[in-house]
């Protein structure tokens, strides 16, 4: 990252991490590689101040004050001399990013009555740098629509310049050379409908009280995201024995759980730095029952995140940036074949994601103003729904989002979790 | 607080039917359509597509640069071989022609597409009757590729201007563009047709464009019939077409064949047209049987 030493900031420029040097190239209608982060205020939104707050905050985060660019062999990132606008949000969220339309901005912040959202390409970040954006802003919207603030606990403010390790490619630091290969994963079982038409995009929140969930889950003696996983995995079970008879012709169901690799190495940066793992079951050996997978879930995820097993998924993801017969490769061939690797490596391989964001902590003072988080997942036509869970003060929000028109997996996922005896109050944007 | 029947879960107020199952809700006192949605309506963004014909700044100078070497190179073997600028002058100026062609609008602050092909156009313009008399001769060979050129450009012309100015200026202006250049090009092959042959048939589509155009703005050739209109044209320029080509080509007076048939085909259909505009209940009964 020697770039951001020079003094003149238009000159500024950025490699792309490793986990977004794919997105560029695959970007389509179909897969935008948006996501997206909101926060609902107990007050309306005053959008002049909401875009004087944006001005000041995008100078705290230059990473994200950028545009995309080509270069002969890669894509960059380049200081992006416009101010990002604001705009009015829609009705399917984590569209496609125009270029034209958003000032060659790689996200865009859009509000709607009590709600700010900021929606990034994961090109830019990964969720934790989102929700990270997202505090900041609300921080300072609240500042300037006159509230008193003094506790800026776990928010960056922009009276503090940006640390230089909040720049880094951290897969590029804990990158070590030669492990030995992953396990290449086999094709899973996808949902099979009919895609909706582009641009749209069927978002299903629901909101479920936190201490319902959390009790029943340390019933079980499992973590929340575990809970999920299974209970995912499950809906997807039930919905391959539906459709699939034949026992030979079943795929295994798999669900990529992404891990912030933040909690596993010392790094503080504001771009991508998650990999993921995915616990597995194969129907073909007969159907599994929800404690079963309960616990293959539960001990799955407890053998691979580690640091040993995760830095061989980063070691190959690395190692094949790092390869100098691909670097040489020019970028509109590279650009070739990145939708291939992505169907390969990515989505082929898993039925599903569930990205589970945590708890959204922020100051007292901060808190009472803000009703809710929600997180929604960006959309992809091969896994065709993906899941995404974020919890704040009391309620978790698991927000599913669907590129076809029948929602069975969101029914069975939500009517599981009133059997277990929670609550659950459904919202949408159909 | 409405609750889903199937699904056992709760609703959110502005929802008329569980998102999860589409089972409508059975409370209708509870069902508060004045509630805030979650997310606004749907607004059709019109797509702006815009195609960026000009290199970068930091391109161009590059490019400079590559394109320097090699001219300097021809010149420097040329003058010192010859004594004077020979062969050399070919690459040269296709050289300076490729940077005009693509460097030289980026280094333009403001430009637009119909700026670009006017200096694209004048610079092969010129590139052409500079090779032209370099290799001896004025505007021997190259009046074909130039008047084309010059052509295409005032065509390129109208196009931006289309909708901007009155359409029969535009129609007078491409008249006498392109007699001017079938003329040029009669005198530079020597065999005579312009007036015998491509004049008439110019003025012809002339006229006839101009009466369409003229009828257009009357209420009465509107939809339909002007689609009609334009069939009923279409008869009269074939009748005329082959009036005047059989009149030059084998000079036997007036005896029609080819554009018979054409007539035969579109004349009854754009009558037909015309007749269904005219006539509402004929209309209706159409569009009831055959809507789409």
């Amino acid at each position: 990252m020697a770039s951001i030493k020079h003094k003149n900031k238009d000159r500024v420029w950025y490699r792309l991490d490793n986990a977004a040097i794919l997105y560029p190239s695959i970007q389509s209608d179909r897969i935008t590689t948006m996501f997206r982060l909101s926060a609902t205020l107990t007050e309306l939104i005053e959008p002049s101040i909401l875009q004087s707050s944006l001005n000041k905050v995008i100078e705290r985060f230059p990473y994200y004050r950028v545009k995309l660019n080509k270069g002969l062999f890669w894509y960059y990132l380049e200081h992006n001399p416009k101010t990002p606008r604001i705009q009015k949000d829609v009705q399917y969220p984590c569209g496609r990013l125009s270029p034209i339309l958003n000032r060659n901005f790689l996200f865009r912040v859009s509000y709607y009555n009590r709600r700010i959202a900021v929606e990034f390409c994961h090109a830019l970040t990964d969720g934790t740098g989102a929700v990270t954006f997202l505090k900041s802003l609300v921080y300072q919207y609240l500042k300037d629509t006159g509230e008193n603030l003094s506790d800026a606990t776990g928010i960056l403010t922009i009276d503090e310049e940006p640390a230089i390790e909040e720049f880094e490619d951290s897969y590029k630091r804990f990158y070590k050379p030669s492990l030995p290969l992953p396990e290449s994963g086999e094709s899973a079982f996808h949902l099979r409908p009919k895609l909706l038409k582009k641009g749209l995009y069927y978002v299903i929140t629901g909101i479920v009280p936190l201490d319902d969930i959390l009790s029943t889950s340390r019933e079980l003696n499992v973590s929340l995201t575990v809970l999920l996983t299974a209970t995912y995995m499950d809906a997807m079970q039930s919905i391959q024995n539906e459709r699939v008879k034949n026992i030979r012709r079943k795929k295994p169901i798999s669900i990529s759980v992404p891990v912030n690799m933040r909690n596993i190495y010392p790094s503080k940066t504001m771009r991508n730095f998650s990999l993921f793992v995915t616990p597995k079951i194969d129907p073909r050996l007969g159907e599994y029952s929800f404690d079963e997978i309960l616990k293959i879930v539960h001990y799955s995820m407890m053998t691979e995140i580690n640091e040993k097993s995760i830095s061989r998924q980063l070691s190959r993801n690395v190692g094949g940036q790092r390869n100098p017969f691909v670097r040489i490769v020019p970028l509109f061939i590279k650009r070739l074949f990145f939708p291939v690797l992505y169907k390969r490596l990515g989505e082929n391989l898993f039925s599903g994601t569930i990205s589970n964001l945590g708890r959204v902590e922020m100051p007292e003072e901060v808190e009472k103003f803000v009703e809710r988080i929600e997180f929604i997942p960006g959309p992809g036509p091969i896994n065709k729904t993906g899941c995404s869970v974020t919890s704040f003060k009391n309620k978790l929000y698991i927000s599913f989002g669907r590129v076809i028109e029948d929602s069975e997996l969101e029914r069975i996922f939500f009517t599981k979790l009133i059997k277990m005896g929670i609550h659950v109050t459904i919202e949408s944007n159909l | 607080m409405a609750y889903c029947v199937r699904c056992g879960v709760e609703l959110d107020k502005q929802l008329n039917s569980c998102p999860l199952c589409a089972t409508p809700v059975h409370l209708p006192e509870e069902l508060d359509e004045s509630a805030q949605k979650t997310y606004p309506e749907r607004i059709q963004r019109k797509g702006v597509k815009q195609i960026n014909l000009v290199p970068s700044k930091t391109f161009v100078y590059l490019m400079t640069f590559i394109i320097i070497i090699p001219l300097i190179v021809c010149l420097m073997v040329d003058v010192r071989r010859n004594n004077t600028i020979s062969w050399s002058f070919y690459p040269v100026t296709s050289l300076i022609l490729f940077w005009i062609l693509i460097a030289y609008p980026a280094l333009k602050k403001r430009y637009s597409l119909l700026k670009i092909l006017t200096i694209d156009i004048y610079s092969i313009v010129f590139f052409l009757i500079s090779l032209n008399l370099f290799s001896g001769g004025f505007l021997s060979w190259s009046i074909y590729p130039v008047a084309s050129l010059l052509l295409i450009w005032v065509y390129f012309l109208l196009g931006f201007l289309f909708g901007r100015t009155h359409p029969v200026f535009m129609l007078v202006v491409s008249y006498i563009s392109t007699g001017l250049y079938l003329y040029l090009i009669e005198q530079a092959t020597g065999r005579i047709w312009f007036f015998a042959l491509a004049l008439p048939v110019l003025t012809l589509i002339f006229i006839i464009v101009l009466i369409t155009i003229l009828l257009s703005s009357l209420k009465f050739f509107t939809g339909p019939s002007l689609i009609g209109l334009l069939f009923c044209n279409i008869s009269v320029f074939c009748i005329g077409a082959e009036l005047i080509i059989s009149k030059f080509v084998f000079d036997n007076g007036f005896s029609l064949f080819w554009s018979l048939i054409v007539t035969g085909v579109c004349l009854p259909v754009g009558i037909f047209l015309i007749f269904v505009q005219k006539n509402d209940e004929f209309r209706i009964y159409l569009q009831k049987k055959f809507h789409l």
